[in-house]
């Protein structure tokens, strides 16, 4: 509140005539209009005598710095006017082509230097209904293309279509079992090719819990690997004497599946205080005459615990198993820690074997925000995995499970996750992961999105 | 030592005491209190076009770096301790420290007690006449929220823009309220008013061309109004709200760069970051939360006025100010610059263990027109921009005080009305905008006074130098009660100065001065005041003995 004082010398004052112009009767006295005041002229070079010198000798020193910089400059004004920028900004995202489709572009750098492309098209026959395309080729022979459409043929009820086809010229082998080495890795070419059909029901409208039923057929080859400079399973001191259950010889067969999954995390960017749980069974009927049929099943469950402020925990637990009594399976059917990094700092498809169980933890709190806690951001995280592969229950154990732990930065987008940089160090050594797939809340489309991460059995 | 060792250091020595001495010369002239640089200028300048991306660059990265490497700065920063400035001073002041009317500048509010009343419509208040159509001649389709370029029945020029339907209502709030407080405090703006109109008032003119974010343009049809109205909130009698904005008067020329000078204008002698009022928008800017503070959000105006023409410069587009940005409220922004990498290393060195106050800050619950913005979280002294300005990184103290000087003297009926002109459509927005924009304003001012001692416009009268303790007349300091205290010495007016007489306390803000009869010509006066922590740093004030006249007053 302003003191008495004040307020009568703003009445005594008040009571002059005042102007905005700038003149009239301030608060020092009097101020004459422009017309008839002398004016204040500024000295044009205000540096003090002292300066001149040290700034002289700076301005030679950052003469080649300016010039750079005004190369700099004109390129970027170049750039902006002849809108590349703007251009190259459409290019990350999706290109919009006349009727309806849509182009975007792939770079995979875990399968070797290639490029791939997306085509999608909304409302293919009917609305609601969405066809995708993607392929891709690397530099060292890796091929995938599938083909995937979705239909929403009712409220919450949805239709998949899929088709696809992988090659990898160079998949790695190291053998079954947890107690598989690392100095035993071999390489061979293996094959999938697989269609099927998924039904899928929402069952509550608040969040998402579905049922999915499904049936895929696909098949499985393998032989030896593309590159002649790779040891190949068949030569392989540790793997020539005993070939792995099914190499040289084709897996085909049809898998029919049940699952169910619960998620509350709305699919945000940073989950806190929901989950995800998932749980899936599925019968493969073989179709070979020798090879078995069995059954697999899939337990996983996701948390995002809110700790203090929007720090978050997540954990994450997983475990698939399969079951036959007519023999081993082939081994590409095998569980694995497959894509995207269920254990980290390892290679994938590291350990193989009828059984996989895995924990991941996560540490997440935020680094960098653009405007607000929930958009575009940076979080950074800490990270410990625990996993192994078995053959039997009795083969889960501490003497068996293969740690790692790391850091790395997550950042986030205004359409959620996007893009993770880190560094995992396991028992084998320590690994530089960049890549645009989650641990966590990855989507599993499976047949619309070409069954990435996919699930090669 | 060796010669060359002693040389060096006798170099510094000077260098630093070089920068802490003052020039000592005294006239007893008039105060200067308008700039001479409105002369007539024949050569309309050359129109600037900064990139933005660009800008971008250089304010983030490279003019931070060419700073850090400036060995002046070197030499100044360590001449702090001795009293010196990290930067040259303002270039641009008065004997009194107080900036001159100019082009750049017109003292009101801080000079001139003011009426609410007289400062409502800002700069004119006036928004598009309603007597017909208003015919669209320009339209603009890129950023965040669509806007058009008018031509209404009177033949002026206005920008209209739209809030986000999302967010309705803050936006042309903020600016509205911020044009208003730049105006009063003395900037040049432009003339922004809340408007209410029916879509039907809109109409497109003959051949007017629509820029597309691509760059292409093509001619704009109803359609096209039609489709960029779509998304557009509507009241619930169909009315449209939106932010007029009158086309400044003159010829358009660019926005002015925060450093360096148009070598192409007569009249810009001073480096702008040498300008104090350029430096002291970075306070006006903290306390609204003004964070887009871009080059691009200035306009130097070629202007004819009494016969005269020359460059006026302009400050535009407050809609991101009071904690809104162009796509609605924004936590962030006004706290961290876009990408601090210091502050991104702290965050992750810490692990998560210590929250930026930013996150803790709120919108005031049920008020849907106010965005992120309120006092208890304020850090008058932590404002960031969202990009690095050069000229506030030249703020001195006196630079800041000058500022909150001037912020201190709206009262909370000049903040009202403002927030009234702002036309919330909920009661309770204008009370808590009114009291959030006082609160600051309290904390601003006394961080400044903090300073800077805030004794102010001094004046000889019956034989006694009468001053006003701002601290204590703008209510900022209620539970004190401030001690003053002064001493005198003779001044020859050439840098001879006699000894200070012993320090003289009182109750009141006055200074008797009997050494008015000194035989020199000039008598020089120290006042400090005590609010109880101790006496602030004195203000040094120097009065003409034969005229009575304060002829400089000093503050470091």
């Amino acid at each position: 509140m302003p003191s008495a004082l004040s307020l009568a010398l703003f009445a005594a004052l008040a009571a002059q005539p005042s102007q905005l112009d700038g003149s009239g009767e301030s608060y020092w006295g009097p101020v004459p209009p422009e017309s008839e005041s002398e004016l204040l002229l500024v000295e044009r070079h205000q540096r003090a005598a002292w300066e001149w010198p040290l700034y002289g000798t700076y301005r030679v020193l950052r003469f080649p710095f300016q010039v750079l910089g005004a190369g700099a400059k004109r390129m970027v004004i170049f750039l902006d006017e002849s809108g590349t920028f703007y251009h190259a900004k459409r290019l990350l995202g999706d290109i919009s082509l006349p009727y309806g489709l849509r182009v975007g572009g792939v770079f995979d750098v875990v399968t070797g230097f290639g490029l791939g492309a997306n085509v999608y098209h909304d409302e293919v026959g009917r609305p609601g209904s969405q066809i995708q395309l993607k392929g891709l080729a690397s530099f060292e022979g890796h091929r995938r293309a599938s083909v995937g459409y979705e239909l929403e043929w009712a409220e919450r009820r949805s239709l998949v279509l899929g088709l696809g086809y992988r090659l990898r010229p160079n998949a790695r082998f190291y053998g079954i079992g947890p107690g598989s080495v690392e100095e035993d890795r071999s390489h061979f070419t293996q094959e999938n090719a697989w269609g099927g059909v998924e039904f899928r029901w929402g069952l509550r409208r608040a969040e998402k819990l579905e049922l999915s039923l499904g049936a895929l057929q696909s098949s499985v080859s393998t032989r030896g690997p593309r590159d002649d400079g790779l040891s190949s399973i068949e030569d392989d001191d540790a793997f020539a004497a005993m070939l792995p259950v099914g190499y040289g010889e084709r897996s085909y067969g049809v898998e029919l599946s049940l699952g169910l999954e619960h998620d509350t995390t709305r699919q945000e960017a940073r989950p806190l205080g929901t989950g995800l749980r998932r749980v899936r069974a599925g019968y493969f009927f073989a179709q070979e005459e020798e090879e078995p049929s069995f059954w697999t099943f899939r337990l996983e469950a996701q948390q995002f615990f809110r700790l203090w402020w929007d720090r978050a925990f997540a954990v994450r637990g997983v475990t698939t198993w399969m079951e036959s009594d007519e023999g081993d399976p082939h081994f590409v059917r095998l569980m694995s820690n497959e894509d995207p990094d269920q254990m980290r700092a390892y290679d994938d498809f590291r350990f193989r074997d009828r059984g996989f169980i895995g924990l991941n933890v996560e540490y997440r709190y935020p680094i960098w925000a653009y405007s607000e806690p929930k958009g575009t951001g940076l979080d950074a995280y800490l990270f410990t995995d625990t996993a192994q592969v078995f053959g039997r229950t009795a083969e889960i154990s501490t003497r068996n499970l293969r740690p790692s732990y790391g850091g790395g930065i997550r950042f986030l987008g205004r359409r959620g996750f996007g893009a993770r940089a880190e560094i995992g160090i396991g028992e084998e050594g320590t690994a530089f992961r960049l890549s645009m797939d989650q641990v966590f809340q990855y989507p599993r489309n499976a047949l619309y999105d070409g069954r990435e991460p996919i699930p090669l059995r | 030592m060796t010669v060359a060792n002693r040389f060096r250091c006798a170099s510094l020595v000077f260098a630093l005491a070089a920068t802490a001495v003052a020039d000592d010369t005294l006239r007893d002239t008039p105060i200067r209190w308008h700039e001479d640089d409105r002369r007539h200028v024949v050569n309309v300048p050359e129109e600037r076009d900064p990139n933005l991306h660009w800008d971008m660059f250089s304010d983030s990265i490279g003019d931070p770096i060419a700073r850090f490497f400036d060995p002046t700065r070197w030499v100044r920063r360590a001449s702090v301790p001795f009293g010196g400035n990290h930067v040259p001073s303002a270039a641009n002041v008065n004997r009194l420290d107080e900036v001159p009317n100019s082009s750049w500048f017109t003292n009101r509010i801080g000079l001139y007690p003011l009426s609410p009343e007289s400062l409502r419509r800002g700069p004119g208040g006036i928004t598009p006449s309603t007597d017909a159509d208003w015919v669209v001649v320009r339209a603009k389709t890129e950023g965040v929220t669509p806007g058009f370029t008018i031509l209404d029945a009177d033949g002026d020029l206005f920008l209209i823009k739209f809030d986000r339907a999302k967010y309705v209502g803050i936006a042309s709030a903020a600016a509205a309220i911020s044009q208003r407080i730049f105006h009063a405090a003395g900037y040049n703006v432009p003339d922004d008013n809340v408007v209410y109109f029916p879509e039907e008032r809109l109409v497109v003119g003959e051949d007017v061309k629509l820029s597309l974010p691509d760059g292409s343009r093509r001619i704009m049809s109803e359609v096209d109004l039609s489709e960029i109205l779509a998304d557009v909130h509507r009241e619930s009698d169909g009315r449209i709200r939106a932010i007029s904005s009158k086309f400044l008067d003159g010829t358009p020329i660019g926005p002015f760069n925060y450093q360096s000078r148009r070598k192409d204008d007569p009249n810009d002698r001073v480096r702008h970051e040498r300008r104090r009022e350029v430096r002291g928008i970075a306070v006006f800017a903290a306390w609204l939360n003004h964070f887009d503070t871009k080059q691009q959000n200035s306009l130097d105006m070629f202007v004819e006025e009494e016969g005269r023409s020359f460059v006026k410069h302009y400050l535009i587009d407050f809609a991101s100010t009071l904690g809104t940005g162009a796509g609605g409220p924004a936590q962030r922004f006004g706290w961290e610059v876009t990408v601090d990498p210091k502050a991104v290393v702290r965050r992750t060195a810490n692990l998560g263990l210590w929250e930026d106050d930013w996150r803790k800050v709120e919108r005031p619950e049920g008020l849907d027109e106010i965005g992120f913005f309120e006092a208890e979280h304020f850090d008058p002294m932590g404002f960031e921009p969202l990009m690095p300005n050069p000229a506030f990184a030249d703020v001195t103290r006196r630079d800041g005080y000058w500022a909150a000087k001037i912020i201190s003297a709206f009262t909370d009926e000049h903040l009202r009305v403002f927030v009234e002109e702002a036309r919330y459509q909920n009661p309770a927005a204008v009370e808590y905008m009114v009291g959030a924009l006082a609160d600051r304003r309290d904390r601003i001012a006394r961080a400044w006074f903090e300073q800077v001692a805030p004794l102010d416009f001094f004046r000889v009268d019956g034989g006694g130098l009468h001053y006003h303790d701002l601290g204590a007349e703008r209510g900022l300091y209620p539970e004190s009660l401030p001690r003053y205290r002064h001493r005198s010495a003779a001044n020859d007016g050439e840098g001879e100065r006699a000894d200070w007489s012993a320090w003289v306390e009182s109750d009141a803000p006055l200074a008797e001065l009997n050494a008015l009869r000194s035989s020199t010509p000039f008598v020089s006066i120290q006042c400090a005041v005590d609010r109880g922590d101790g006496w602030s740093d004195p203000i040094t004030v120097h009065v003409a003995c034969a005229s009575g006249r304060v002829v400089k007053v000093e503050r470091e």
